[in-house]
């Protein structure tokens, strides 16, 4: 059992807030993906509970034990870290017995882990290698078997990935998926890349500014955001927001033109519309109905998809997936069919008071 | 192919202006050296001599007149004696400087380095009549505190450098991994430093061995450094060119020789962070 809960954690540097009262619970093993724009406290909140920050105020459990107070080495969790930290002077194998021979383990118990995560992570071959000897990808490994070798009750990954080049990045990715469902343990997982956390992560935690913005499963982050930060920060490209007024489930746009949003007769006022590019549709017929029109700023052709960057005046910029094959050009004027099936509404605070 | 010719050319002029650099650097070395195989006679001469009888005359005078190992023996003991001091107490203030800094650490380094600026002579009459009051006249001890002390503020100064350029994250993964503040300074800072740790101490080594003006001033006979001895030769009866070079050279051999045995990990240990 490895169940991590953190209650109304604060912490602050030289007075500034970093993370302004954070609750979380990591269930047994459970991978949670922390995930935020840097400076958002994801690091720091898993520095603190690594121990390699002292919480101000709250507290940190591991299975109803309190160790908000205990040394670093005492909590028995392991970390890899962005920059690998290997010890340079040590090879593969010390590098990764290097926590077994502090806690002066018996060697044939040494082998027998160290033999273990060495078939994992198939580091066989490099074991008598020093860090400076080995790709990227091969140190990261042993990073990641470093942790293995300790059978800690909970892993922590902090952006592991951001020093891979972009291949090598969905290959670790993959394995750390791998490896998760192989060891069957919790880990927590720090990173600014969605496409990381929405592929491995059971939960996802959103950070912003010291706080936690929304946690849940990646769908249900994706399609119920709580709000516009949410909302805005999954999915590539960015959903679209433009401001509105509603009144009685009609909306009028800034440029004067009135859309329905079905489902929401019931908001008045001031508000943002949110719509991901994916509901959106380049108009095929006259551009009669529920429609905009603007100038197709930029096209980014992905192969199998197509998007279109349009200039609105008065709303602004809206983004639309188009299919692979779409052979306008940008300059071109384009127009928009505004279907607001799928659109979120938000208030003037950002909270989400609509979804499709 | 006359790109290739302008290369070589280039190349050339390169090598040959490296071996000039060179020889005007180590020109004083090796004058010394031919000096002390030079009778006095021929030392004197002007112009002077580059060809001339070989003699060890000096050498055996100076051998017959002086006990050179006592004199070898005192400075081996004062600089080695320094440099382990000050290694005791410049890599754990370093350790403390580069990694739990507070607000004035850059103050203190810079404290620390201003003490350098102050003459030694400043501060002569102090420190003799604390030595004498301690009844540490003539002591290798007091050379050996002394030495370390003015050397200090040099290598915490280095030290911090190069723990500076080690990556914090290594030793938060060593101390995650189990380990104590004194196994991860042991078992990893050390060891990943060792470079920069060998040039500095070095470095007080080749200080610590060349240092007159302590020797001179503290020091009469039981504890005279090397540096004593030469200074011996250079005054009352008048200058005695040849000999002098010879006691000098007999002073600086053993540490040019360990400084050349060393030069790797000396030129490694200097540029430590710019080739990471």
């Amino acid at each position: 059992m490895s169940r991590l809960e953190i209650r109304s954690l604060r912490k602050s540097f030289e007075g500034v807030d970093v993370i302004k009262g954070i609750d979380l619970v990591v269930e047994d093993r459970e991978f949670c993906v922390f995930l935020g724009p840097s400076g958002c406290g994801k690091s720091t909140t898993l520095r603190l509970i690594a121990g390699l920050e002292e919480a101000d105020e709250g507290q940190i459990l591991l299975d109803k034990d309190d160790i908000t107070d205990r040394a670093v080495d005492k909590r028995d969790l392991a970390m890899v870290f962005q920059s690998y930290a290997l010890y340079p002077h040590m090879t593969v194998r010390e590098n990764m017995s290097f926590a077994l021979r502090l806690a002066k383990m018996d060697q044939r118990a040494i082998d027998e882990k160290l033999g273990r995560a060495t078939k994992i992570l198939a580091l066989e071959p490099y074991l008598d290698r020093k860090p400076s000897a080995l790709s990227g990808g091969q140190r990261q490994r042993v990073a990641i078997g470093r942790a293995i070798t300790r059978e800690p009750r909970v892993f922590l990954f902090d952006e592991p990935l951001s020093n891979l080049d972009a291949a090598l990045r969905a290959a670790t990715r993959l394995e750390i998926a791998r490896l998760h469902q192989e060891l069957n343990a919790t880990m927590i997982y720090v990173t600014h890349d969605q496409v990381e956390a929405m592929t491995l992560a059971d939960r996802i935690a959103i950070f912003n500014e010291g706080r936690i913005e929304q946690l849940g499963k990646p769908m249900e982050l994706y399609h119920r955001p709580v709000n516009k930060f949410v909302a805005g920060f999954l999915g590539m490209p960015q959903m679209n927001f433009f401001e509105a007024t509603v009144e009685g489930g009609s909306v009028k746009l800034g440029n004067g033109n009135s859309v329905s949003i079905p489902g929401a007769s019931q908001l008045n006022g001031k508000v943002t519309v949110g719509i991901r590019p994916e509901h959106l549709r380049v108009c095929d017929g006259d551009g009669t109905g529920e429609t905009v029109s603007g100038k197709l700023s930029v096209v980014e052709r992905l192969g199998s998809e197509t998007y279109a960057y349009v200039d609105v005046p008065q709303v602004g910029s809206i983004t639309v997936r188009a299919d692979g094959d779409f052979e306008r050009r940008a300059g071109r004027d384009i127009c928009i069919r505004l279907d607001l099936t799928h659109a979120h509404v938000f208030d003037a605070s950002g909270a989400a008071i609509h979804h499709p | 192919m006359t790109r290739r010719k302008h290369n070589q050319t280039a190349r050339t002029i390169r090598i040959v202006g490296s071996w000039i650099v060179a020889l005007i650097v180590f020109f004083p070395i090796l004058w010394m050296l031919l000096t002390s195989f030079k009778s006095e006679l021929d030392a004197f001469s002007m112009p002077p001599h580059f060809f001339f009888a070989p003699t060890l005359e000096n050498y055996e005078q100076i051998l017959a007149r002086a006990n050179y190992l006592h004199y070898a023996w005192n400075s081996i003991v004062t600089a080695g004696g320094a440099t382990i001091l000050g290694m005791i107490v410049a890599v754990p203030a370093a350790y403390a400087f580069a990694y739990h800094p507070t607000l004035k650490t850059k103050n203190v380094l810079l404290w620390m380095l201003s003490t350098k600026m102050l003459p030694s002579v400043g501060v002569l009459v102090p420190i003799y009549l604390i030595c004498r009051d301690l009844n540490m006249l003539d002591s290798k001890t007091a050379l050996i505190i002394i030495f370390a002390l003015i050397n200090l503020p040099i290598m915490v100064w280095m030290i911090y450098t190069y723990f500076r350029d080690i990556p914090y994250d290594i030793l938060e993964a060593a101390r995650m991994d189990g380990a104590s503040t004194g196994q991860t300074m042991f078992r990893v800072l050390i060891p990943v430093s060792r470079g920069g740790l060998a040039s500095t101490a070095l470095l007080c080594l080749i200080l610590s061995w060349n240092e007159a003006f302590w020797s001179l001033n503290l020091t009469t006979a039981s504890a005279a450094p090397l540096t004593a001895l030469v200074a011996s030769f250079s005054s009352p009866e008048g200058l005695f060119w040849a000999k002098l070079s010879a006691v000098s050279t007999l002073a600086c051999a053993p540490i040019l020789v360990l400084g050349w045995l060393s030069q790797r990990q000396l030129v490694r240990g200097l540029t430590f962070g710019a080739v990471k």
